[in-house]
């Protein structure tokens, strides 16, 4: 430090000493300083009030702005991350092996699932849908039946990171609406990816969270030009089951939020209602 | 079958040294996992963006990790990748709003209150103080956010700093102090100080200008 001469006589200035009085909080003030500083701030009264606040300051930030975090779960997150990047390394090419994940008698209630969207659709969709019962209407018939789909065929994502924010990023620049930033897997979910997919007339955003081998995709969609009963997608979640997956909706800012999972139906509300709070 | 016993003696080798590598690198990582998430926070404003950070750092670590020699500081080496993908991040959002104001500690605590801390009118002025903490560093410039990060609310002694920065002590020195003048200022009505409001000579908070 230089030590010059300054408008109020003593050795040192009071922009040098309070550079100083910052170091010194820290303990990192050279030797020399210490007799300067305290020459200075005995004839210095403004320098005094400056390091008593900076004191106060320096003491408060540090006792309050230590936010309480637990590092177990920051830690399980970061390894879940790691055993996915190495797990897609060992197998190149395959975003989602569900064979892996899904134990047999899943698959192959999906494989009947898949069996009867597609007799479904052959009896005429818009016949079937419009009947009363809930797990008819399109919009939840035709999510399960993509989700479905997309499980016993093994459709790959169009983005798989172990990074939220790379999964965001590209989805976002690929629909005409705003995608909300959110979208933050409850605790002991990881979201594994997202692709962008078509249906009732529209493009859609669908993310995958996994925990263990439970699965739940998130699809997201505009509601421009989309009959949205209330009793279906109102601001509250409302909860449905079609085919054996659990469907759980809501609406919020121009947007619908649809839940399809194998989550019993209590389980997907919780998911769903933890996950509508980040959104 | 020669053949594949020798296949499944390298594959079991394979698996022995990736598990040491993971374990190693989990001894190494963990440690410091909170404090990285701590300082992504404040260098962001945002708890899940500091998670996704975080994350993505502990990730190239993981990559690199081959490339770290023994003996030298890990610490400084990881907070170095997190700050370089902070002020990447910093970069792309540059517009963004700072998203500080957490409505969950701000509500506090419900039910009946387990200590003083719990209070709502003691939890409001403390959650307020943190924000208007968070709001305060995100008007500093990332350099001198991350080094009052490390410094003040981490402890990081200089040189760690200057490890991490990749600046010398003495710059790690002198943004302290510009940050330090600059929250003060900021954060005067929590913590005001006998000449607030007054003419002062030189440096004081009233007359620092954010040339940060």
């Amino acid at each position: 430090m230089t030590i010059k001469s300054n408008n109020i006589g003593t050795e040192m200035s009071c922009d040098d000493a309070r550079d100083a009085l910052s170091a010194m909080m820290d303990g990192e003030a050279y030797d020399a300083d210490f007799n300067v500083i305290q020459r200075h701030l005995d004839v210095c009264p403004e320098c005094k009030d400056h390091f008593d606040a900076q004191s106060a300051l320096h003491v408060r930030l540090r006792e309050e702005c230590i936010e309480p975090q637990d590092p177990d779960l920051l830690w399980n997150n970061i390894s879940a991350a790691i055993s996915a990047e190495e797990d897609s390394q060992r197998r190149p090419g395959r975003a989602v092996d569900w064979r892996r994940v899904l134990p047999a008698r899943t698959a192959t209630f999906a494989a009947g699932a898949v069996v009867v969207v597609a007799v479904l659709i052959l009896f005429n969709g818009s016949t079937i849908f419009s009947g009363k019962r809930m797990g008819d209407h399109p919009i939840i018939a035709e999510t399960v039946g993509d989700f479905v789909t997309f499980r016993v065929r093994g459709y790959p994502l169009d983005i798989k990171s172990p990074s939220r924010l790379v999964i965001m990023r590209w989805l976002a620049e690929r629909v005409d609406f705003r995608l909300p930033s959110g979208v933050v897997p409850p605790a002991g979910f990881r979201l594994v990816g997202g692709r962008i997919c078509s249906f009732l007339n529209r493009r859609l955003v669908f993310f995958l969270f996994k925990r263990g081998k439970t699965a739940a995709s998130l699809y997201v969609m505009s509601v421009a030009g989309l009959a949205v009963p209330d009793d279906i997608g109102g601001r509250a979640v409302s909860v449905h089951s079609s085919k054996g997956f659990s469907n759980v909706i809501w609406r919020s800012g121009g947007l619908l939020y649809v839940i399809v999972s194998n989550l019993p139906e209590a389980e997907a509300e919780r998911f769903a209602k933890t996950l509508k709070q980040t959104i | 079958m020669n053949t594949g016993r020798i296949g499944k003696a390298i594959s079991g080798l394979r698996q022995a040294r990736e598990k040491r590598r993971r374990d190693a690198f989990e001894r190494l990582t963990r440690p410091h996992v909170s404090a990285l998430h701590r300082t992504a926070f404040r260098m962001t404003g945002d708890r899940h963006v500091a998670e996704d950070l975080v994350q993505e750092t502990c990730l190239k670590a993981y990559r690199a990790f081959d490339r770290f020699k023994d003996g030298t500081n890990y610490q400084a080496w990881i907070f170095r990748i997190m700050s370089n993908l902070c002020t990447d991040h910093l970069r792309r959002t540059a517009r963004a709003p700072f998203v500080a104001w957490n409505e969950d500690e701000v509500s506090g605590p419900m039910g009946a209150y387990s200590s003083e801390q719990d209070r709502p009118d003691v939890h409001f002025l403390h959650a307020s103080f943190r924000n208007d903490a968070l709001r305060a560093m995100s008007r500093l410039s990332p350099e001198v956010r991350l080094v009052v990060a490390l410094a003040l609310l981490e402890g990081f002694s200089y040189e760690e700093i200057a490890d991490v920065a990749d600046c010398p002590v003495g710059t790690v020195r002198s943004r302290l102090n510009r940050g330090r003048l600059l929250l003060q200022k900021e954060l005067r009505h929590h913590v005001p100080s006998k000449t607030d409001g007054k003419e002062s000579k030189s440096g004081s908070p009233a007359s620092v200008k954010p040339r940060c």
